[in-house]
C-alpha cells in the first residue's frame, strides 16, 4: 500500500511537469480558433458570395474530419512535401507542438464559428432595431448591440468547446508531444502500471477542465445582466457622439 | 556428418513429419487449451497483416507449429504494442508474439518463454547525415561480454561522442530503452513513437536524426524504394540490457503455458525448424543457443545468433 502511493505521487510529480505543455496547447489554439471563428463568423453574414462560400467549405472540411486524422496530415502529411520539407517552413512544420496548435485551430475554429454564427442568428431582432433607431451603425452597433448579446448567448456552447478542445490537447501525444497524456504513456512504458498512470492523468485534466468551467461559469453569471450580483459598469446617461 | 549437414537432414526430416502431421518428438500434454496470442502484425518479417486481414510472417509460422506440439489451440489477434502487456496483464491475451526481446526490465513485470530467436539492435540514418560516417560499421558489440574488452569500450564511447546532440527515434517502450537511459540518455534526445511506421517516416523527413530498431526489421525496410536515403551505420548491439534474444511475454503465473511452450520451443530448435523459418523469412539464421540439457546435440550452436545480421550466401 505505502509503495502504491509512493508510485502514485512519483508519477503524478511527473505527469505535474507536463501541464505547462498541455496549457500551452490549449491557450494558443484556444485563442488562434477563437479569433479565426470571429472572421468566419463575419464571413458567413458577408454580402458577396465568396466569404460565405469559403466559411462553409472551411466548416465543412474540419468538422468533417477527425482530428486526429488532421494532426496526422499536418505532421506526417506536410513532410512529405518538398517545398515544405526544404523550405523556410520547415522549421515550423517541424515541430510537432506546432503541427498540433495547427491542426487544432482550423478544426476548433470551425465549430467555434458555428456557435458564434448560431449565436448571431439568436440576437434579437428588436435590439438591434432599436440600435438603429438611436442611430447606430457599423461598428457601434456591433461593440454596443450585438456583441454583448452574442456573447451571452454564445457562451455555454463556447464553455462546452473550450472544454472538449482541453481532452483534445491530449492527441498531440500521438505525434510524440509529451504533453500530460504523453508523459502518461511513457511512464506506462516504463513501469507497465496502466491502471494508477492513468487514474492520475485523468485526474489532472479533471482539475483543469473543473478550473476552466468555474472561470467561464463566472464570465457568464457576470455577464447575466439580469442576475448580475454586482451591476455592470453604469450605462453613460448620454449616447456617446455618433460617428 | 558436420553438425551443419546433420541439422540439414534433421530439418528435412522435421519438415516431411511435420507436412504429414507426425510431429512426435513432443508427446500431446494433457488436455487441450485455448489461448489468444497477441501480436502486432506490423513488423515485418516477423508479423504482417496482409490486406485481406490474415497474419503472416516467421512468428505465424512458427506458432503454428508450436502450438500443434504443445497441443494448444491458438488464436493470432492483432493489435497495437504500446498496449500490449497491459491486455496481457488484463487477461485480454495470454500470449505476446512480437519480437519481445527477452530484457531484464521487462522480466520484472512479465514472464518469458525461452528464447525462439536472437537478433541485434542496428542503428540506421539519413545518407546525407554527418551520422552516415560513424564509426565501427558491423562491429557486434555484445554487451554481456564480461569484462567489457577493451575495443567494446572505445566503441561505446566513441558511439557517445558521435551521436553528442543528436535526437534519436524509438518505439515506445522498445527494447532499447534500458540500453539508451544506461550508455546515451544524457548525451541525446530520445523520442518515443507509438508505431514503428511512424517513426520511420519522421526518420525519412528528418525530424529525428537516426533510429535503433532490430536489424530484421531495419535490413529489409532499407531495401524498400521509399528507403534509398536512409543507411545502416555504427556498431550492432546484442546482450546486456538489450536482453537474450526473442521470447514470448507471459503473465508470471501462467506457469503451466511456459512449460508448454518451452518443450516445444526446444524442439523447435533442436529439429531445425526454427532455422529454417529463419532462413524464410530473414534470409540469415537467427536460432538461439539454449542451455543445453546433457547429452543434447542441436544445430543452433553453430549459428550463434549474432550472426542474424549477414546475409546468408
Amino acid at each position: 500500500m505505502g509503495e502504491h502511493l509512493t508510485f502514485i505521487g512519483s508519477v503524478t510529480a511527473q505527469l505535474v511537469r507536463a501541464v505547462p505543455v498541455t496549457l500551452l496547447i490549449l491557450a494558443v489554439s484556444g485563442v488562434c480558433a477563437t479569433v479565426l471563428a470571429t472572421g468566419l463568423t463575419a464571413m458567413s453574414v458577408a454580402r458577396s458570395p465568396l466569404p460565405r462560400l469559403i466559411q462553409r467549405t472551411w466548416t465543412f472540411l474540419f468538422r468533417g474530419t477527425p482530428l486526429i486524422l488532421q494532426i496526422f496530415m499536418i505532421y506526417y502529411g506536410f513532410a512529405m512535401v518538398p517545398w515544405i520539407r526544404h523550405g523556410l517552413l520547415w522549421a515550423a512544420f517541424r515541430d510537432p507542438v506546432f503541427c498540433t496548435c495547427l491542426a487544432m485551430t482550423c478544426c476548433c475554429s470551425a465549430y467555434i464559428a458555428e456557435i458564434f454564427r448560431g449565436a448571431l442568428a439568436a440576437v434579437p431582432r428588436g435590439e438591434i432595431e432599436a440600435g438603429r433607431a438611436c442611430g447606430m451603425t457599423g461598428f457601434l452597433l456591433l461593440r454596443r448591440v450585438i456583441a454583448p448579446s452574442l456573447i451571452r448567448i454564445a457562451l455555454p456552447s463556447y464553455s462546452n468547446e473550450i472544454i472538449m478542445m482541453t481532452k483534445s490537447t491530449s492527441l498531440a501525444s500521438t505525434i510524440t508531444v509529451l504533453d500530460i497524456t504523453g508523459v502518461a504513456q511513457q511512464v506506462i512504458a516504463h513501469s507497465y502500471r496502466t491502471l494508477d498512470v492513468f487514474c492520475a492523468a485523468a485526474a489532472l485534466y479533471l482539475l483543469i477542465n473543473a478550473t476552466l468551467s468555474t472561470l467561464l461559469t463566472a464570465l457568464e453569471r457576470r455577464l447575466d445582466v439580469d442576475r448580475a450580483p454586482t451591476p455592470l459598469a453604469p450605462i453613460p446617461p448620454t449616447l456617446e457622439p455618433l460617428s | 556428418m558436420s553438425k551443419t549437414l546433420r541439422g540439414a537432414v534433421l530439418g528435412l526430416a522435421v519438415l516431411l513429419s511435420q507436412e504429414t502431421g507426425h510431429a512426435t518428438d513432443v508427446a500431446p500434454q494433457d488436455t487441450p487449451r485455448t489461448v489468444v496470442i497477441g501480436t502486432e502484425g506490423a513488423f515485418p518479417p516477423w508479423n504482417i497483416t496482409r490486406p485481406d486481414g490474415t497474419l503472416i510472417g516467421f512468428e505465424p509460422d512458427l506458432l503454428q507449429v508450436l502450438c500443434q506440439r504443445a497441443n494448444l489451440r491458438c488464436q493470432l489477434v492483432a493489435q497495437d504494442w504500446d498496449g500490449m502487456i497491459g491486455a496481457l496483464q488484463a487477461h485480454k491475451i495470454d500470449v505476446i508474439a512480437d519480437a519481445l526481446q527477452i530484457t531484464p526490465a521487462r522480466k520484472a513485470v512479465l514472464a518469458f518463454s525461452l528464447p525462439y530467436a536472437i537478433t541485434t539492435g542496428v542503428f540506421v540514418t539519413q545518407k546525407d547525415s554527418p551520422l552516415a560516417r560513424m564509426a565501427n560499421r558491423g562491429l557486434v558489440l555484445d554487451l554481456d561480454a564480461s569484462p567489457t574488452p577493451e575495443r567494446q569500450t572505445q566503441a561505446l564511447s566513441a558511439l557517445r561522442e558521435e551521436l553528442r546532440g543528436k535526437t534519436l527515434g524509438v518505439a515506445i517502450s522498445s527494447t532499447y530503452d534500458a540500453f539508451l537511459d544506461k550508455y546515451l540518455a544524457d548525451v541525446i534526445t530520445v523520442k518515443s513513437y507509438r508505431t514503428m511506421g511512424e517513426r520511420d517516416l519522421d526518420l525519412l523527413s528528418g525530424r529525428i536524426d537516426l533510429t535503433l530498431d532490430d536489424t530484421t526489421y531495419l535490413r529489409p525496410l532499407l531495401a524498400a524504394p521509399d528507403a534509398q536515403d536512409l543507411v545502416l551505420v555504427g556498431p550492432e548491439l546484442i546482450g546486456g540490457e538489450l536482453g537474450a534474444g526473442e521470447g514470448f511475454g507471459l503473465r508470471q503465473d501462467d506457469t503451466a503455458l511456459a512449460e508448454r511452450l518451452n518443450a516445444a520451443i526446444r524442439s523447435a530448435v533442436e529439429d531445425g525448424t526454427v532455422r529454417r523459418l529463419s532462413l524464410k523469412w530473414f534470409k540469415a539464421d537467427a536460432t538461439p543457443t539454449l542451455d543445453a540439457r546433457p547429452g543434447d546435440a542441436h544445430p543452433g550452436d553453430a549459428h550463434p545468433g549474432a550472426a542474424a545480421g549477414s546475409p546468408q550466401p
